[in-house]
């Protein structure tokens, strides 16, 4: 074998593996995406992150709320039950639903209803990372926070 | 005497209809540029807006709690002065029912 065959067959098998570990990443969560870290590890609930959000990210909250309005009263409450699960879990089993999520776009049903159902809760970094830092001065359990009109 | 008629509602449906096509956000914005406050002007209008639904819906209930909010979410630069002009502004673009917040404020001033 010629050295232009053997640097082909090598540029060729590098090219290979680049793509397919590339294939892989992308389709793998990490620490921040698809649910950010610090949703993962806040210990703050459903209400409180939601109180700190509408104060920290009004707008963004705003449009979520409005969003929300929009969609049937069975999706609501899907999405209303599937986050109080979400936020039930421990930080190691929010990182296996962020793979699960990442890995299968059919993982979620609550998703196939109302493509942007945890938009408030996963979707922004900066939105979490301002209403996570605060969240824990707001009452735990105050559901009057989705009392909104 | 037919076309007086018609001229008159034609005239009517002018004037009626000028009013009706003003744009508050507009209105909201250029209170503000008098106040030295700029920015977005959508951004400006959705935080307007947020203000009367806050307090409408209890989440504040006092001016001074209008006032941080305010504070927390306007530019940092902004005076004191100028986050209490936005809450003026908001209240009479947006919800005149509420004024009475300020002078409820007022009054715990003295």
């Amino acid at each position: 074998m010629s050295h232009r065959a053997i640097r082909l067959g090598v540029a060729a098998a590098a090219l290979t593996s680049a793509l397919s570990t590339s294939g892989i990443a992308s389709a793998d969560a990490t620490d921040d995406y698809p649910i950010p870290h610090q949703t993962i590890i806040t210990t703050c609930d459903t209400e409180q992150y939601m109180a700190a959000a509408r104060d920290t990210s009004p707008i963004y909250f705003e449009r979520y709320m409005i969003d929300r309005s929009n969609r049937p009263a069975d999706v609501q409450q899907q999405a209303f039950d599937r986050i109080h699960w979400f936020f039930s879990l421990d930080p190691v089993a929010r990182r296996q639903y962020s793979e699960d999520t990442a890995t299968n776009v059919y993982y979620e049903n609550t998703a196939t209803h109302w493509g942007n159902w945890a938009k408030l809760f996963f979707n922004n970094k900066g939105v979490v990372a301002k209403a996570t830092d605060v969240c824990m001065n707001y009452p735990a359990g105050d559901m009057s926070v989705w009392d909104w009109h | 005497m037919k076309y007086t008629v018609v001229a008159l509602i034609t005239g009517a449906a002018v004037v009626l209809a000028a009013p009706a096509a003003a744009d508050p956000d507009t209105d909201f914005s250029q209170e503000l540029h008098t106040y030295g406050i700029y920015g977005q002007k959508d951004y400006n209008a959705w935080i307007g807006k947020l203000v009367c639904k806050r307090l409408n819906d209890n989440v504040d209930h006092t001016a001074f709690d209008s006032a941080t909010f305010l504070g927390d979410n306007l530019d940092h630069d902004n005076t004191t002065e100028q986050n209490w002009q936005f809450l003026n502004a908001a209240l009479s673009n947006y919800c005149p029912d509420n004024r009475p917040i300020l002078a409820h404020a007022a009054m715990a001033q003295h």
